[in-house]
């Protein structure tokens, strides 16, 4: 095995001794994102970008006022699809700690992830880590148990978000990513699993939630 | 006349089917639409080219640097990296692995790479059963095809074949609503995800720094078999490493731009070492770092460019002779315009003969590269190595032509030669016919007029004389 390994390299290195021209200098790269134009966006522009964004994607945005407003939120949208009952991540009730005690009182069936119960519930309940304003994307992250199989297995993905996890840029997303403590896994969620794999027809749901919500926390949730 | 060759087969048989055409000006059309639609929002989109090209190079460069970096990253994360030199070391590592953990079921996620290798038919003989999980993957695999484009690889199938199809193997009542196709496939794989026991996917970009792996998709398959399962083998080209995030930010902007005009598409997986929580991602993660013929590519100062090459197809959807004739008229996994390139840098000259004077060098492609690969110039140079190769009798021919016209005397020999050979071969028109019939086989519309009496040089300087 390692006979191999020694072999590839032995081989890239001769490939580069025969090499006319230069080796690309590894340049510090001053790029600016596309379209970055990071200082014109205001908190409020930044929020109306994503929010534009999601929901071109097909996304379902809202923006909950104060948590009375959550509330009605989530209640309309288990009303409609909580029948297999719901998952909630721990990133969820970080950000929102009653959450557990309002969906118990639903007469919905509430889990923590777990295989089984995910794989079951109609509706998975996660934080975003950030959003992507640039590409309409939620980022979750596997600091926590449950996290990720919550945003994928159930049908439908609810995403709590607050404002300072906005950012404009794939650039500055990534760098976050960056940053200690570092995720195992992240994922950029950009709206409902899709393909078009069929003569080109645009299908939603595939493997993926087929709806996705992203709920906005208009106020200091944890004041 | 020789005998038709398979590429002429397959040439023909393409450019006949009615709905292939359909399929391919609809499906290249409307990427090549959203691909423009995004584009013409971005100010700054060719010096975002000029980046990506740069950080696809950089690690070109010092490809043995940065892989050794990748392998202390990806191994510090808690994962297991393995070369491979060749595609059967690849498929008897899974195998070996397979038979030691007790590994019954594999999901697969789409992987153009696991594609070159022929990876399925080696894990099937060995008693593995191998699930295709993205939908246009599960259908070609259902049928028994190989991919036809790069991002839609069922591009070739009609909605009415998949519905007959899903029919006649899955036992499902006829539909062909796409919507209702996507159902049948998404119940099916459901199951079959939860209970498999390893995963296999493909690579877009590792980052060399971080050891992270990073997939795009859109389905959430490649979620599916690279979060369930409790194994997941990532299977990479030795030329997807990338140096950092920063160089991955750039790359991540323009891919999915130039693939399907997306800003990003629906899921983006940073993977770095196995899952940290039970059932949230493998307990084992091996990276297979595999070569095949990346290390010759690099070594040809013409081609290794070649292996900047993100897997996007936008040069397929732009190239005029893609959109008529389709992959499967390609001799191997890829196809379009890169496909003639890989094929010709990495399979050899003579299996891209016939696809390499498939192009009308309209340089659409070179312009749409999203690293910039100069893919009209090194299909040219293709053509060139195989001129180069035209076998001695022609090639001493033209030697001697070359040669004679080279003086005024011998020029003027060889003009009053074929003038009276063309002047025997006149017909009752007054046009020379044989020739171009005979000769060089064209139709009997093609005629030489008859030659001049006067030489036109010699016309041309009569005015002088006088």
């Amino acid at each position: 095995m390692t006979g191999v390994r020694e072999k590839i390299l032995a081989r890239v290195r001769s490939a580069r001794l025969s090499k006319q021209g230069a080796v690309p200098a590894e340049s510090e790269s001053d790029f600016r994102d596309l379209g970055r134009e990071e200082t014109q966006y205001s908190d409020e522009e930044l929020r109306e970008l994503f929010a534009q964004r999601w929901q071109a994607l097909g996304g379902i945005w809202h923006q909950a006022a104060d948590p009375l407003n959550l509330k009605e939120i989530l209640k309309n949208i288990l009303e409609k699809n909580g029948e297999g009952g719901v998952t909630v991540a721990p990133s969820a009730l970080n950000l929102v700690p009653e959450l557990d005690e309002f969906l118990r009182s639903q007469s919905v069936k509430t889990s923590a992830p777990g295989r089984p119960e995910t794989a079951e519930s109609s509706v998975g309940v996660t934080g975003a880590f950030l959003a992507v304003a640039y590409s309409g994307s939620l980022v979750v992250l596997d600091h926590e148990p449950g996290e990720l199989t919550a945003s994928l297995l159930p049908p439908v993905h609810l995403a709590l978000l607050r404002g300072k996890s906005l950012v404009f840029s794939l650039s500055q997303a990534v760098e976050r990513l960056g940053l200690e403590p570092r995720p195992g896994r992240a994922v950029f969620i950009s709206g409902p699993s899709r393909t078009a794999d069929i003569e080109l027809t645009l299908v939603l749901g595939v493997h993926g939630p087929r709806e996705v919500h992203a709920v906005f926390l208009d106020y200091d949730p944890r004041p | 006349m020789t005998k038709p060759n398979l590429f002429d087969l397959n040439l023909d048989r393409a450019l006949r089917n009615r709905f292939l055409q359909l399929a391919l000006k609809r499906a290249t059309g409307a990427f090549k639409d959203l691909r423009s639609g995004i584009i013409n929002d971005l100010e700054n989109f060719e010096e975002l080219r000029q980046r990506a090209k740069e950080a696809k190079d950089r690690v070109l460069g010092r490809l043995d640097h940065y892989l050794t970096r990748l392998e202390a990253s990806v191994t510090q994360a808690g994962g297991r990296v393995f070369w491979a030199s060749t595609g059967d070391e690849v498929a008897r590592y899974i195998l070996t692995l397979a038979r030691a953990k007790g590994l019954k079921s594999v999901v697969k996620g789409k992987s153009m790479t696991t594609e070159e290798i022929g990876l399925n038919p080696v894990l099937e003989q060995a008693g593995l059963e191998v699930l295709e999980t993205d939908l246009g993957e599960y259908i070609i695999q259902l049928v028994g095809e190989r991919p036809s484009h790069l991002i839609v690889p069922a591009v070739h199938k009609t909605r009415e074949e998949t519905a007959r199809l899903f029919q006649k193997k899955l036992g499902l009542a006829y539909t062909d609503r796409p919507e209702e196709l996507t159902r049948a496939v998404r119940d099916r794989l459901r199951g079959r995800f939860l209970s498999a026991d390893l995963g296999v996917t493909g690579v877009n970009f590792a980052v060399a720094e971080t050891g992270t792996l990073v997939l795009l998709e859109n389905e959430g398959n490649i979620r599916m078999s690279s979060t369930l399962p409790r194994i997941h083998v990532a299977v990479m080209g030795l030329e997807k490493v990338v140096a950092d995030f920063r160089d991955l930010a750039v790359l991540l902007q323009i891919l999915p731009i130039s693939a399907t005009g997306q800003r990003l598409p629906s899921y983006v997986s940073f993977i770095t070492g196995p899952g940290r929580h039970p059932g949230e991602g493998p307990e084992e993660l091996h990276l297979i770092l595999y070569d095949g013929y990346r290390t010759k590519v690099l070594a040809d100062p013409d081609f290794r460019q070649v292996l900047r090459c993100l897997r996007c197809g936008a040069c397929l959807n732009f190239c005029p002779v893609y959109r008529r004739i389709g992959g499967h008229t390609y001799p191997w996994t890829y196809s379009g315009p890169i496909g003639v390139v890989l094929t010709a840098a990495a399979r050899g000259l003579e299996e891209a003969r016939d696809i390499v004077g498939a192009s009308t060098l309209c340089r659409a492609c070179g312009q749409v590269c999203p690293v910039m690969i100069d893919l009209p110039e090194l299909i040219l140079e293709a053509r060139r190595r195989l001129a180069e190769q035209t076998p001695a009798g022609p090639a001493r021919a033209f030697d001697l032509a070359a040669h004679c016209l080279a003086t005024p005397a011998g020029f003027d020999l060889a003009a009053r030669g074929l003038s009276a050979a063309a002047g025997a071969m006149i017909d009752r028109q007054g046009l020379v016919r044989r020739g171009p019939e005979k000769i060089w086989g064209l139709g009997e519309g093609r005629r030489l007029p008859r030659p001049a009496e006067e030489p036109f040089r010699r016309s041309l300087f009569k005015g002088d004389e006088k």
